[in-house]
């Protein structure tokens, strides 16, 4: 067994810290509270932050908090499911999908 | 914020474009499957067609086609077109599909065609052969008889008709027998062969001596 340090999975899969990020963002706009300062991506630890004003609102903590969750797995279906579909189904495989999948998969990896 | 989000929506619809065609594809093919098991074997071409259509079809996939393009042929009387699909299955992937009696079906069918009579009789024997049970194996060889009775005035062909139809009806346990009875005796009682839809275009509700 061999250890991968986080902030090269960090810097792999990128596109999902952007994502997760911009979710917790999302929730925080939609549900109006303040946000003092975004890293949506960063060579460091952590890869990425949102800082927000603090809320007592049990609706908008749980949202912002769970907001990935919901974005980045939605998001990592809706792309990866059609790129899987020619692969898994017909053995078919394209670059176009290739990256496709890298894509959801980094989405879906940063959805906690 | 707005532009990223749009961004990443863009991202989805191309993945599900590029893609579309794959679900297309596995529809048809799900279509496909859905025909067979209701025993819809044009509805199952017309959706491996669809499917070719959109993709590459599997070499495997283009012989059942084949396949259920002859079976679809031998159920309308189209029994040398049903021979060359069912022996061009049989070539291609001998002993994969249940082939054999239909084989012999259609070369009984596409022999009658013909008027290649003793041919018609060989292949009914070897039916018979096989399918002792079935009356309508009996009956076969009987139409057969029957028709070198005709050509021939051979008396002997017409005792022969007449006994193998006796054993065909000591086995028949339902009356699905008697029209393909009525057909091998008006043959020979008319001395005239036609096809099975002339006879039903002449006779609508059946012939009896």
């Amino acid at each position: 067994m061999f250890f991968i340090p986080g902030f090269v999975i960090a810097a792999v899969t990128f596109p999902g810290v952007i994502v997760h990020e911009a979710a917790h963002m999302f929730f925080c706009r939609l549900r109006k509270v303040a946000v003092f300062e975004a890293v949506f991506f960063q060579f460091g630890d952590p890869a990425g932050y949102v800082t927000h004003e603090r809320t007592e609102d049990f609706n908008s903590t749980f949202l912002i908090s769970m907001g990935p969750f919901f974005i980045n797995t939605l998001l990592c279906l809706l792309i990866c499911f059609p790129a899987y579909l020619p692969m898994s189904f017909f053995h078919q495989s394209d670059p176009l999908n290739l990256l496709l999948m890298w894509l959801g998969l980094s989405i879906g990896m940063h959805a906690i | 914020m707005k532009a990223f989000f749009a961004g990443v929506l863009i991202l989805v619809a191309v993945s599900i474009a590029w893609n579309w065609k794959f679900f297309r594809a596995k529809a048809h093919l799900t279509t496909m499957n859905e025909r067979i098991e209701e025993g819809d074997l044009s509805g199952a071409i017309a959706a491996v067609d669809d499917f070719h259509a959109i993709m590459r079809v599997e070499p495997d996939l283009l012989v059942a086609r084949n396949f259920w393009m002859g079976i679809r042929a031998l159920a309308n009387d189209s029994a040398e077109r049903a021979l060359e699909l069912l022996e061009d299955v049989e070539a291609t992937r001998p002993g994969s599909f249940n082939t054999s009696d239909y084989l012999i079906s259609a070369r009984i069918g596409a022999a009658f065609d013909k008027g290649d009579y003793d041919g018609f009789l060989r292949h009914s024997r070897e039916s018979l052969s096989k399918r002792r049970d079935d009356p309508i194996a009996f009956g076969s060889v009987a139409s057969a008889f029957a028709c070198l009775f005709v050509t021939s005035g051979d008396e002997a062909y017409r005792d022969s008709t007449l006994e193998m139809l006796r054993k065909a009806k000591a086995i028949s346990t339902d009356t699905s027998f008697n029209e393909y009875e009525q057909r091998i005796l008006y043959r020979m009682h008319s001395k005239e062969i036609i096809t099975r839809a002339a006879f039903y275009e002449r006779f609508p509700n059946g012939w009896t001596p």
